[in-house]
This record gives structure tokens, C-alpha cells and sequence, in this order.
């Protein structure tokens, strides 16, 4: 009986071939079939070690490394999280042509109207905010996280309504602790400017210990 | 090669192996485990929800997945004080905490934050007490205690308070302040910052930013200045002048030009001559402002010389508070409705509308029956039965009619009671071709007749333009009414009708054909009231904070309705802390017809601990005026206690001499609800 054997001359290119596979596995996430909505099923080192700053404004903030995303990508809430308060919906572009005069509006509409604030700010100067960590829908073992993130500087920050002051950069830490009453936890993170804008999120974690 | 091919191969299998083992689900040492996911089932109809356990289906990213709620499941649901499993929606996404199928927690996530808020405004008081008052752009008022130090604050300060609302105890608390001025500090730090690093478009976003926050900060303090009394003028001028002279130098040494505040009204008069223009505001003095060759005039987008100006025209002008010479003057063609109440006004929008034919009449009124009419919707194709009682209104072709067989295969739009299946209204005119129905709020209004003269904010938040031309015809409650009968914040039918399509005759506006409106409903409100102020003509102002911490501002005075245990009190017996659990106000003006209100769940103190009885478990607090206060600290339910930043302290955490920012208490029991103290050691009380 004749044995086929595999050509030496390939195994090169079959190993290469593993590489390539293996690193788009991993670029993919390469769990999918770690349980997502039972996420405490995920084998304990996956569940990132929450780095905890000294103090509660870290210059430069950068998330923990301690901290790792998690094995198990987070998908994006089903709820949006990001509340433009201030950003007027914008009006439809000019539809008229301008009258010879700008005659006086008559009363027909005699409810006093809220009287407009001042112009908003630059769209390209906007205030930001985003939250580098935790990710949207985390599970944790430690009962303390520190939430990061960044804004524009001159904003001002709280996270479950204590002062997060950003630094130069714009960015914020706070370290938060999980009480068994407020576990799972829903991080409220809102920055506001003096210009009148304001923008918040909301991130959800539970701690199983 | 081979070799090499070899280890390549080995490396490989290598790598793959710790993925594999990755995706492996590896049991936990705790039997706990958390869950995220949206409720898709809720069933209480088994066996066992006889003692008390209720199935939850949750759709995970893993697929459904149950877990069971039972009595000692904790449930907090975003503004409900003490939910259950029966105030959890369907739809919603939830955190679980669960432990062997059993749910151990559940949280009903926010989607935007409901226990901490931002309020920014000048204050207007600092008490002994450590009680702040703060007073925004849109007459709000709060006045609660701060956990942070108030004696940073002064009168005329503009601060934005970070607020923290105890849905239990109703309690608004300052849990941050952040002074404006430090706000300035920040962002010319970050631009120094950015000059040292070049980093030009930094520099740009930034100067921008400067310029804006010192134009609302001092728009807000000139705003509160003219409208203080003569006691506090000097005060509040101080602090403008030094808030001014901070920016100047800022805004000198970075570039950004120079300090401006806005001023926004009815223009009063016009001098062409000496290019004068006074702007009225709505409830502060007249100012006048100079317009140059460099003022930037703008008219929807457009510039527009200064001879185009006229009497009454509304204008937002910013000016250089040196020269009062205005930089940019942007005219609006009429009055704009407040973001809040249009928010407010969408939710009572036609709760119920469909549109399609006529398929079924039924008069058989026997045994009392109404008559009814069935509609098949022209989008979903379902069949809607109404009732039509004796004050629906019945249009054809814009008169009113009777129900009769003659309707049959009309092509209608009705508007009904989404709960009673009632008739309101129904129009046999359909709209011009496929266009959706518009409902919404009248946004923007202007009786001229002008391409684009009315705007509607549509039950999706946009702003839509349209034209009413003479020939629109405008119905309320189905009766044809006047043009001059149009208010903002009137509510837009379903059955209102475009006639011509946008760009039909060049014309980027819809012309509307019929505009079917009908009076916004009283809005109702409960919350507890955070701040009193008073108002025009006798009346206060009152703010109310909901209990997702939303501010309501409403007008109380004489002819309103205040009662409270079944006593009628007035607006004098309005207080702080009083919980509003009934009331009815209009959501365009914020007057009101009736409050109920009940007192205050809690009482406050602050002070000094001045004695701790361990055995007692109680404190005695030592207020700066009048006489002490035991509170008790019952073991079995023990109360917040926090430091600062720090909680979850315990009872044999406090120590004499220990600053007590703000203690809740129950005043029937002294039990202590609450507890803030001051950071240790604390030389600023």
C-alpha cells in the first residue's frame, strides 16, 4: 500500500496560514462562544483588576492597566447613553426670502416666549465627553472601580454626583466603591460647561464577587 | 525552510490553544453571576407565584434566558421610590445580579442619569445654616445644604452645583461645587498648556470655549444684577466687575478678544442715525447697544444691512461690555417655544390618529350602545373600531356633518382616546398624497404671511418649516378659528393637511392647507419643592424637582389652589422640602390651577456633634442657633452616613466634634435618616 505523506515543501506555507488565521481569530475577539448575557461564567482572569488611583484627578488619566477590556467585547447598550442636552435640534435651512423690511411680529402669539440665551457654542468647539472605562455593561470582582474618561477641560465633571474635575488634557478619573445596595450600579457621568451645555452618560457594572 | 516551517507551526498551535480555552465558559468559585439583558417576559401565572416567585425571560446576547424574582429580590427602577416586579417594562434593559436562577437584584438601567444632576447660577444666598441658594437663566431656584464647604461662595458667584437627589427621604443635597472662575483658571491652564505644545487647533477649540463661557457667565451676572433689589446691588456689581476683569486678562493674553454679554428682546427703537439699537428683554431694562460697520447682522442665515431692522423685531445681540458695541446681531422671525415645555407638549400630542377609509359603520344604539366606526389604518392596514359619542367632531370637507352611511369608503383621518376608543375628531379630507400625517407643537409663529412663516416640532423632536398662506385654513377643535388665535405651543393634529409640496412652486416650506390644532392640556406635576422665589404681579416661582431630578418652575398665586391635609394654605404656605403630590399647571406659561401638597417627609440640621451615647445609639447636634437635636441611629435600619466623598460609614465612625454639613431626620421620631459631615478635621464651618 502506498502512504501519501504531506509534502514537506508545504509546511511552511500551512504554518503561515495557522499564523494568519490565529491572529484574525483574536483581531475578531476570538470568544464568541464565551457566555455574553451570563458574563460571570468567563473564566476569572477575564475579569479585568481595577487599578485604584491614589488620588481622584490622575494627569494624564489613562485607563488602568490593570484594567484591561474585557475578553468579552462589550456590545453597546440597546438605550442610548448619550444625552445631548443643550444641542438644539438645528432649523431647516433658510426657506424664505428676506422681506424688504423686517416688519414687527404682530401679538398673534401674545404667550410670553422663553427668552432665547446666548448663541451655542461652536459646533467645532462643542464640549466632549466619553468615558474611556468601564465599558458598557461590565461585570466585576473587585467592589471598587475607577471610572475614566475625558471632557473639555474647563467642563465640569461629576460621576454619581462627585466632582471629577478633568486636568489640562481634559481627562477625569474617580474611584468608585460598589455597596451590596447599589450593586449592579449604574455610573451617571455628566459634564456641563458654563457656556449652558451639557452632555451625561450612563454606564451599568456589577460586581460578583 | 523546513525547520522554520516547523516552528511556525508549533507557535501557531500554541496560540491557538489559550483562545480556545478562552471561549470555554470556566465555572466560578461564586455562585453568583451577572447578567445583562432586555425583558422580554414577565410571567406570574405558575404554581409557585403563589409564594411570591415571578419568571423574568431576559434576551441575552447568549439568546432568552429566565431567572426568577422573588420576594427578597431588591428591584430599583429609575424614579420609583419602592418598585416591584410589576413596575419593570417590557422592553427595558436590566443589570441582574442572580444567584442559582434566583434574581438577587435587578436594576431597570437609566438611560440618562436620574439620582445626580448639574444646576448652574448665581448665588443668591449662603446661610448660616450651610443652605446655598442658587438662581439660574430660567428663574429656578434651589436652595439645599452642601456637603462641599459653601463659605467659598460668595453673592454674584456663578457656580455650577452638582445635586444629588435621596428619593427616599426626598432630599436635594449639593454633593459639588465648581466655581466659574476656577472653570477659568482650567481652561487658561489648558492653553497655556497648548501654546507650549503648538498645538494649534487646541489653541483655537479652546479660545472659542474662553469666549463663550465668558460671555454666558457675564450675560447671567448683568442678568441677576439688574434684576436685584438696591441691598445686594453692590454685591453683585463686585463680583460682575471682577468676574469681567478676570476674563479680560484671560481672553487679553490668550487671544480670544474681548468680554461680551448677550442681550435678548424686542428691539424698542432704532436710531439710523447715531446706528443706536434698544433691545427690550422680557423682564429686565431695556439696553441699548451701538451697531459698527463690523456688526455681523443675521437674518436665517443670512446678513442683512442695518436699514432692514425694524420695531419689535425679536434679536439676540452680543456686545462688548466696554464699548456696548455689538458684534453680532441675530434676528429671529418670531417667538420660539421653550425646549422644556415643547418636550413636555409632545408627550400629549395625539395619543391616538389613524388615517385610511371608512370600512365599517355600525348604528345599533340598542341597549345604550354608541355608534361606532371602523377605520383601516393606510400604513399598518389595522382595523381600528371608535366609538362616536355625542361631542366627537364629524368634518367633511371641512364642515361638520353627522354620521351617516354616506361615509362608507371615505378616506378619513381620526383622532381618538387611545384608552376609551373615543371619536374627537374625524376629517374626510386626506392629506396630499403620501405624506405623513404632521403632529406636533407649534414651535415658531409668525401671523405675516412669509414663505417658511411657522414651524412645528414633529413627535420626533425635528423642526419642520411650513407656509400658512391666507387661504390656510386654521381649525381648533375642529371649529375654524382666526390666524391671531394661533398661540406657540399649541398642539398640531394629525389632521392637518399640506397642500402643496415642498419645491412645488419653488418654495422650500410646504404650504399648509388646513392646520388642525387644539389647546396643550394642563400638564401635571409631582415632585418636591427645591426652591421658592418671587415673581411678577404677587406671584412666586416655584421649582420642583421631579423624581428623575428634573426642575419644573411654575407660577403660583392667589387664584391658585394650595391644599394641604384638606386645608386650603395659599401660596404662603408653600415651603422647602414640601412634596407636591398632585398639581396641574400650563406647560406654556407655568401657571397653576391646583397644588396638593403634603409637609416635608424630612427635617434637616447641621452643627456640631456634640455628644455620641453608643449605647443609645444616638447624637446630640449642637446647631449654630437654638437648641440642640438627638437624633437616633436605630441599628436594624442604620442610616447614610457619609464624609465627604466617603460613605458607607457607620455609627462608630462619629466622634465628638465631628461637623455635620446636613443630618435628615424624621421630625415625628428623630431617627436619623441621613447623615453629611463635613471632612476632618473641617476649620471652614
Amino acid at each position: 500500500m502506498r502512504v501519501r505523506t504531506f509534502p514537506a515543501k508545504l509546511v511552511p506555507a500551512a504554518a503561515l496560514i495557522i499564523l494568519l488565521l490565529t491572529a484574525v481569530t483574536a483581531a475578531c475577539g476570538g470568544d464568541e462562544a464565551t457566555p455574553a448575557g451570563t458574563t460571570a461564567e468567563q473564566p476569572a482572569s477575564t475579569v479585568p483588576t481595577v487599578a485604584l488611583p491614589s488620588s481622584t484627578v490622575q494627569p494624564p488619566a489613562q485607563p488602568p492597566k490593570k484594567n484591561p477590556t474585557p475578553a468579552t467585547t462589550p456590545v453597546p447598550s440597546v438605550m442610548p447613553t448619550v444625552i445631548p442636552a443643550v444641542v438644539a435640534t438645528p432649523l431647516p435651512p433658510p426657506t424664505a426670502t428676506i422681506p424688504p423690511t423686517l416688519r414687527p411680529t404682530p401679538t398673534s402669539a401674545p404667550v410670553p416666549a422663553g427668552t432665547p440665551g446666548p448663541s451655542p457654542v461652536p459646533q467645532s468647539a462643542a464640549l466632549r465627553l466619553d468615558v474611556t472605562f468601564p465599558p458598557e455593561d461590565m461585570v466585576v470582582d473587585t467592589d471598587s472601580i475607577t471610572i475614566t474618561g475625558f471632557s473639555s477641560p474647563d467642563a465640569t465633571v461629576s460621576i454619581n454626583g462627585t466632582l471629577a474635575i478633568p486636568n489640562t488634557e481634559g481627562h477625569f478619573s474617580l474611584e468608585l466603591t460598589i455597596f451590596p445596595d447599589d450593586n449592579p450600579l449604574a455610573i451617571e457621568v455628566i459634564a456641563t460647561s458654563v457656556a449652558g451645555e451639557e452632555l451625561s452618560l450612563v454606564r451599568t457594572v456589577i460586581f460578583v464577587p | 525552510m523546513l525547520r522554520l516551517g516547523f516552528i511556525a507551526l508549533i507557535l501557531g498551535l500554541a496560540l491557538i490553544a489559550p483562545t480556545g480555552i478562552a471561549g470555554a465558559a470556566v465555572p466560578r468559585q461564586s455562585p453568583q453571576t451577572g447578567i445583562f439583558g432586555e425583558v422580554v417576559g414577565i410571567t406570574g401565572d405558575h404554581p409557585r407565584a403563589v409564594a411570591g416567585e415571578i419568571d423574568i425571560t431576559l434576551d441575552t446576547r447568549n439568546g432568552p434566558l429566565e431567572i426568577t424574582a422573588n420576594p427578597g429580590t431588591a428591584i430599583r427602577v429609575p424614579g420609583l421610590e419602592q418598585p416591584t416586579v410589576d413596575d419593570i417594562p417590557l422592553g427595558s434593559a436590566v443589570a441582574v445580579l442572580a444567584a442559582n436562577g434566583q434574581a438577587v437584584s435587578i436594576l431597570v438601567k437609566p438611560v440618562q442619569p436620574v439620582r445626580s444632576r448639574h444646576f448652574t447660577g448665581i448665588v443668591t444666598g449662603v446661610g448660616e445654616d450651610g443652605v446655598v441658594d442658587i438662581q439660574d437663566a430660567n428663574g429656578r431656584k434651589i436652595s439645599s445644604p452642601s456637603a462641599s464647604d459653601p463659605s467659598i461662595l460668595k453673592p454674584g458667584d456663578l457656580v455650577t452645583a452638582v445635586l444629588e437627589q435621596d428619593l427616599s427621604t426626598g432630599s436635594l443635597l449639593i454633593t459639588g461645587l465648581d466655581r466659574a472662575l476656577d472653570n477659568l483658571k482650567r481652561i487658561e491652564a489648558a492653553l497655556e498648556r497648548a501654546e507650549k505644545t503648538q498645538a494649534a487647533g487646541k489653541l483655537s477649540v479652546l479660545r472659542q470655549r474662553l469666549n463663550e463661557n465668558a460671555n454666558r457667565h457675564l450675560t447671567l451676572a448683568q442678568d441677576v444684577l439688574a434684576g436685584t433689589d438696591s441691598s445686594r446691588h453692590s454685591q453683585y456689581q463686585e463680583r460682575l466687575t471682577g468676574a469681567q476683569n478676570a476674563y479680560a486678562r484671560g481672553m487679553s493674553r490668550f487671544g480670544a478678544g474681548k468680554p461680551s454679554a448677550t442681550v435678548s428682546g424686542i428691539v424698542t427703537s432704532i436710531d439710523p442715525e447715531r446706528k443706536l439699537l434698544t433691545v427690550q428683554p422680557s423682564r429686565l431694562p431695556a439696553l441699548q447697544v451701538i451697531i459698527d460697520g463690523a456688526t455681523a447682522i443675521r437674518f436665517q442665515g443670512r446678513d442683512i444691512p442695518f436699514s432692514r431692522l425694524d420695531l419689535a423685531n425679536r434679536v439676540q445681540a452680543r456686545y462688548n461690555l466696554e464699548s456696548r458695541t455689538a458684534s453680532r446681531v441675530l434676528v429671529s422671525a418670531g417667538a420660539t417655544l421653550d425646549k422644556t415645555a415643547a418636550q413636555e407638549l409632545l408627550t400629549t400630542v395625539d395619543p391616538g390618529a389613524v388615517n385610511g377609509p371608512i370600512i365599517q359603520l355600525d348604528f345599533d344604539t340598542s341597549y345604550d350602545a354608541l355608534p361606532r366606526i371602523t377605520i383601516r389604518d393606510s400604513a399598518s392596514q389595522a382595523t381600528v373600531t371608535l366609538n362616536v359619542l355625542p361631542q366627537s367632531v364629524l368634518l367633511v370637507d371641512g364642515s361638520p356633518t353627522s354620521l351617516g352611511k354616506e361615509l362608507l369608503d371615505t378616506k378619513v383621518t381620526a383622532i381618538f382616546q387611545p384608552d376609551s376608543l373615543e371619536l374627537i375628531e374625524l376629517d374626510s379630507q386626506a392629506g396630499v398624497g403620501d405624506s405623513p400625517p404632521v403632529r406636533g407643537v407649534i414651535h415658531r409663529f409668525v401671523a405675516k404671511a412669509l414663505p417658511g412663516n411657522l414651524s412645528i416640532m414633529t413627535k420626533d423632536g425635528k423642526i419642520r418649516s411650513f407656509t400658512r398662506t391666507g387661504e390656510t385654513v386654521v381649525r381648533r377643535d375642529g371649529r375654524r378659528v382666526s390666524i391671531n388665535e394661533v398661540r406657540l405651543g399649541d398642539l398640531v393634529r394629525a389632521n392637518t393637511r399640506i397642500l402643496e409640496a415642498a419645491g412645488a412652486t419653488g418654495n422650500a416650506a410646504p404650504v399648509l392647507e388646513v392646520l388642525s390644532l387644539s389647546s396643550p392640556p394642563p400638564a401635571s406635576i409631582k415632585g418636591v419643592i427645591a426652591g421658592i422665589t418671587s415673581a411678577d404681579q404677587g406671584s412666586i416661582r416655584v421649582t420642583i424637582t421631579t423624581n428623575k431630578l428634573d426642575m419644573v418652575v411654575i407660577l403660583v398665586n392667589a387664584e391658585t389652589q394650595v391644599v394641604q391635609r384638606g386645608k386650603s394654605i395659599g401660596a404662603g404656605g408653600l415651603s422647602l422640602g414640601q412634596r407636591v403630590v398632585n398639581g396641574a399647571y400650563h406647560p406654556i406659561t407655568g401657571k397653576t390651577d391646583r397644588l396638593t401638597v403634603q409637609p416635608a417627609r424630612t427635617a434637616r440640621i447641621s452643627g456640631e456633634i456634640t455628644l455620641v451615647e453608643e449605647y443609645l445609639s444616638a447624637v446630640t447636634i449642637q446647631p449654630r442657633r437654638g437648641d440642640p437635636v438627638i437624633l437616633l441611629f436605630p441599628k436594624t435600619d442604620p442610616p447614610a452616613i457619609s464624609r465627604k466623598n466617603k460613605r458607607g460609614l457607620k455609627f462608630s465612625d462619629l466622634k465628638t466634634g465631628d461637623r455635620v454639613r446636613a443630618a435628615f431626620y424624621d421630625p415625628a421620631t428623630n431617627r436619623a435618616l441621613r447623615l453629611v459631615l463635613a471632612p476632618d478635621p473641617d476649620l471652614d464651618y
